[in-house]
């Protein structure tokens, strides 16, 4: 069986995380360069924009692949709150260099997708 | 009645070894070829020593807080109702599922320490093998840790957030009223 590409993996991943995260209301995927994005060992990067987190600026958090979960590549999710979302939006809370906000994933209601 | 300055002294070398176990942590969750029990060791490290850190901070006697491994499941929750408390300016009904979740994930964390076992009830722990009640026999490396996969877990990221965070303010804190 072939192996699910990185996006797939990334929408399978945040639809989980909708499932799991109630408190979180958006997931926007984070691209980076692309001259390092298409490499298999570059993290698939989320910006979860979460109700009731603390607010911490950009902080990424790295995490190894997951095979038990479907998850065969790294990946890094950047949680804030709604407030940060907008000074991201703004420009007045910068990502780190080379990192871009992508598309959004919408939330699937039938909960039928998702890593695990 | 334990001395307050030596107490600061070590809330701040608590907090130092928190982070630094914090980092290797770090390290280690990126590698794809790491165990799951060696990744959540330098966690659970971390964890106890923010708590050790933090009872400290709060007029504990570091000299009666040395040998004992159990302070995660009670202290982290309490470590994170204080950082939402600071970072949020006040607590709302909201944030509670979220502790509740982090309460959770304290108690597992707890349990990867081999000494702390439910009374026999949880014998999995990342350092040594241990018997099920079936007599299956389970090397810690074999095992995957479910109930502590942050990346899915709810409030596992947040809980990673609160844990940098504290320990950067136990420094801060311990740090300023020293010098």
């Amino acid at each position: 069986m072939p192996e699910p590409s990185k996006d797939e993996v990334a929408q399978s991943l945040a639809q989980a995380h909708y499932r799991f995260e109630p408190d979180v209301s958006m997931i926007v995927r984070i691209r980076g360069s692309a001259d390092v994005e298409f490499q298999p060992n570059e993290p698939i990067k989320l910006l979860e924009i979460n109700n009731t987190t603390i607010p911490s600026g950009i902080m990424p958090l790295q995490f190894g692949p997951d095979l038990g979960s479907g998850i065969p590549y790294p990946s890094v999710i950047v949680e804030v709150t709604p407030l940060e979302y907008e000074a991201i939006q703004a420009h007045s809370l910068p990502l780190p260099e080379g990192w871009s906000l992508g598309e959004e994933f919408p939330r699937e209601d039938n909960g039928a997708a998702g890593a695990g | 009645m334990p001395d307050k300055e030596n107490a600061r002294k070590w809330q701040v070398a608590f907090a130092r070894q928190s982070q630094a176990d914090y980092k290797a942590w770090q390290h280690l969750e990126a590698a794809s070829d790491v165990a799951a029990c060696e990744k959540l060791h330098m966690l659970q490290m971390a964890c106890e020593k923010l708590t050790k850190a933090h009872l400290c901070s709060s007029g504990s006697d570091p000299d009666e807080i040395q040998s004992s491994h159990a302070y995660v499941a009670k202290n982290l929750p309490v470590i994170a109702r204080h950082q939402f408390a600071i970072r949020t300016g006040k607590q709302p009904a909201k944030y509670d599922e979220r502790l509740r979740n982090i309460k959770l994930l304290a108690q597992e964390i707890e349990y990867l320490h081999p000494n702390l076992d439910a009374d026999g009830q949880r014998p999995d722990n990342c350092e040594y093998p241990w018997k099920d009640s079936a007599g299956v026999v389970h090397a810690p490396a074999d095992h995957t840790f479910a109930g502590l996969n942050l990346l899915q877990q709810p409030a596992g990221r947040t809980l990673l957030k609160v844990i940098e965070f504290a320990a950067e303010r136990l420094i801060e804190d311990g740090t300023l009223t020293t010098d």
